[in-house]
C-alpha cells in the first residue's frame, strides 16, 4: 500500500494518462481488500487519498477532455467519453467496496464488544478459572498462548462437530434395515473417532500435560469425571454395555460366552485402572518430595524446581499410557460384541457425553441467586 | 540355551553397528547374565527406583497374585550394561522407554503398554500360568 500512495501524483499535471493510471492504484486498493486485514490507519489514509482523488479525478477528467476536444476536434469523443465512464464506474465500485470493508470492521468491532463484555461478566462470577460451557461452544477460555494448546482446541472443536454429525448417522443407520456389513463401517468410524482424539491428546499433553490433567478443553460435568486425562476405561466399558444388558430376550442381548468375555475384560480393566492410579499416588508422592527438599535453609530453591521439573516428564507418560488403556479397552470390546451390539454401545456412549455436556451448558446457565 | 540365544539375537537385530569387539564382549556376558536371571525366574521386572512406570508394572502384577522378581538397577552393580541391553531391546519394538522391562517364562514380553495390552486381552494371564506364576 506504501508504494501506491508514494505514486500518488497531482492530477493536474499528468492529464489524460490521470485515469489509467488511477485504475492501477484501485486495482492495488481491491488486492489488499481481498488480502486479510491492511492495517486500518493506513487504509484510512489512502481512502482519505482515494476519495478526493476521485472526486478531482472526474472533474480533471472532463476538464482534460474538453480542452483536448476543443483543441484537437479530429480526435474522436467517444474514447475519451468511455474513458470516462470507465473511470467513473471504477470510483464507483472502490467506493462501494470500501462501504462494505467499513461496515465488516464495524460488525467486528461490534463483536469484539460483546465478546469482552461476557468475559468480564463469567470472571466476575466464576473467579479467575474460567471453565467451559459459557455458550454453546465447548471451548474454555484460558487465555493460552502455547500454540500447541490452541491448535488442539481447534481441532477438538471440529472432533465435536464431527462426533455429533457420528451420533445422528448411527442413529439413522440402526433405525434402517441396514446390514450388518454396512453397520461395521460405521461402527469402525465411530471407534477410529476416538482413536484420532486421543492421539491428539497426547500431542497435547507434551506442549502442556498440566492442561490435559485438568482436563481443561472440557465441559464442568465432563471433569467431574476426570482420571488421568479422560474417563476411566471401566466407565467406557459400563456405559456401552448397557443397552446389551436387558432380562427378556432380545435381539441384541448378550449370550453367555460373551457375558463371560465383558466380566473378564471388566475386571482387568480395573486392574489395569487401580495400577497406573496407584503409579500416579506414587509420582504425587515424589514430586512433593522433591518440591519439599530442604525447606527453611539457605540458599535459593532453583535446585529443587529442576528435579521436579524432570519428574513432570513422567506425568506426560501416565497420560500416554491412560489414553493407550481406553484404545485397548475399546478395541477389546469390539471384538467381543457383534455388529450391531457395538453399533448400539458406541451409539449409548455418544449420547451419555452428549447429556453430560447439555448438563454443563444448563449448570453454567442457571439463574444465579440473589446475595 | 534356546533363551539366551533368544536374548542375543534380539540385541543384535536391534543392536544396530558394535564397532568394538571390546563392546561385544561386554554384551555377551551382560546377556548371558540377564539370560541366566531371566530362565530361572518365571517372572523378572527391571526397574529404576523412581520410576512411577516400574511402580504401576509391580502393582498390577502383585495384584494379580505374581511374586515377580524385581531387579532394580540403580541397586544393581551390573545396572548400567543391563539398562543398555535392555535399551536395545526397546528400541526394537519402536520408541517405548527401556524400564520397566518384563520377562515372563525366560523370554521378554515388553513395556508397559505391552503388558497393559496383553491383559486387557486377555493373553497375560495364560501366558503368566504357563509359566508357573499363577497356579488358580
Amino acid at each position: 500500500m506504501n508504494s501506491t500512495t508514494t505514486q500518488f501524483v497531482p492530477s493536474r499535471r499528468m492529464g489524460l494518462y490521470e485515469p489509467v493510471h488511477q485504475m492501477s492504484m484501485w486495482g492495488d486498493f481491491r488486492n489488499t481488500l481481498l488480502d486479510s486485514s491492511p492495517p486500518p490507519e493506513l487504509m484510512l489514509e489512502v481512502n482519505a487519498n482515494l476519495d478526493n482523488q476521485s472526486e478531482d479525478t472526474t472533474s480533471q477528467g472532463t476538464f482534460a477532455a474538453s480542452h483536448r476536444n476543443d483543441q484537437e476536434a479530429s480526435k474522436p469523443d467517444d474514447k475519451v467519453l468511455r474513458r470516462l465512464a470507465q473511470n467513473r464506474e471504477a470510483a464507483r465500485k472502490s467506493r462501494l467496496r470500501k462501504k462494505a470493508y467499513v461496515q465488516q470492521l464495524e460488525n467486528s468491532k461490534l463483536r469484539l464488544i460483546q465478546l469482552e463484555q461476557e468475559l468480564n461478566r463469567v470472571r466476575q462470577q466464576q473467579g479467575l478459572c474460567v471453565g467451559g460451557g459459557i455458550d454453546t461452544s465447548q471451548l474454555a477460555y484460558t487465555g493460552n498462548s502455547n500454540p500447541g494448546i490452541s491448535a488442539f482446541e481447534l481441532e477438538y472443536g471440529h472432533w465435536v462437530e464431527e462426533q455429533n454429525r457420528q451420533i445422528s448417522d448411527l442413529k439413522n443407520a440402526l433405525h434402517s434395515d441396514m446390514g450388518d456389513t454396512e453397520l461395521q463401517i460405521f461402527v469402525d468410524g465411530g471407534m477410529q473417532h476416538y482413536f484420532e482424539l486421543f492421539s491428539m491428546k497426547v500431542m497435547a499433553a507434551r506442549a502442556d500435560v498440566f492442561y490435559i490433567m485438568s482436563g481443561m478443553w472440557k465441559t464442568s460435568a465432563e471433569r467431574f469425571f476426570l482420571w488421568i486425562g479422560g474417563f476411566r476405561p471401566s466407565e467406557l466399558v459400563k456405559v456401552k454395555i448397557k443397552t446389551c444388558q436387558v432380562l427378556s430376550p432380545h435381539l441384541d442381548a448378550l449370550s453367555e460366552q460373551q457375558r463371560l468375555d465383558i466380566v473378564n475384560l471388566t475386571q482387568s480393566c480395573q486392574q489395569a485402572e487401580d495400577a497406573l492410579s496407584q503409579g500416579m499416588e506414587k509420582l504425587q508422592f515424589i514430586l512433593a518430595q522433591a518440591i519439599a527438599d530442604g525447606l527453611l535453609q539457605e540458599g535459593n530453591y532453583l535446585p529443587q524446581i529442576g528435579a521436579a521439573m524432570n519428574k513432570l516428564d513422567d506425568l506426560v507418560r501416565f497420560v500416554v499410557q491412560a489414553d493407550h488403556l481406553r484404545q485397548e479397552t475399546l478395541q477389546q470390546l469390539s471384538r467381543i460384541l457383534t455388529t450391531r451390539q457395538a453399533a448400539r454401545g458406541l451409539l449409548a456412549l455418544g449420547e451419555y457425553l452428549q447429556r453430560l455436556r447439555a448438563l454443563s451448558s444448563c449448570w453454567s446457565s442457571r439463574p444465579r441467586e440473589q446475595a | 540355551m534356546e533363551v539366551a540365544k533368544g536374548v542375543r539375537s534380539a540385541v543384535r537385530i536391534n543392536g544396530g553397528v558394535d564397532q568394538q569387539r571390546a563392546v561385544e564382549l561386554d554384551l555377551e556376558s551382560v546377556c548371558e547374565k540377564v539370560s541366566a536371571l531371566v530362565s530361572g525366574n518365571a517372572v523378572v521386572v527391571f526397574t529404576i527406583s523412581g520410576c512411577c512406570m516400574c511402580h504401576v508394572v509391580k502393582q498390577l502384577l502383585f495384584g494379580l497374585g505374581v511374586g515377580p522378581t524385581v531387579v532394580e538397577l540403580d541397586r544393581d552393580a551390573s545396572g548400567g550394561p543391563i539398562l543398555a541391553l535392555l535399551n536395545r531391546l526397546a528400541a526394537g519394538g519402536g520408541g517405548g522407554k527401556a524400564v520397566p522391562a518384563v520377562f515372563v517364562g525366560g523370554k521378554f514380553l515388553g513395556g508397559i503398554e505391552t503388558v497393559m495390552a496383553c491383559h486387557i486381552n486377555g493373553s497375560l494371564v495364560p501366558l503368566l500360568k504357563n509359566a508357573g506364576a499363577l497356579w488358580l
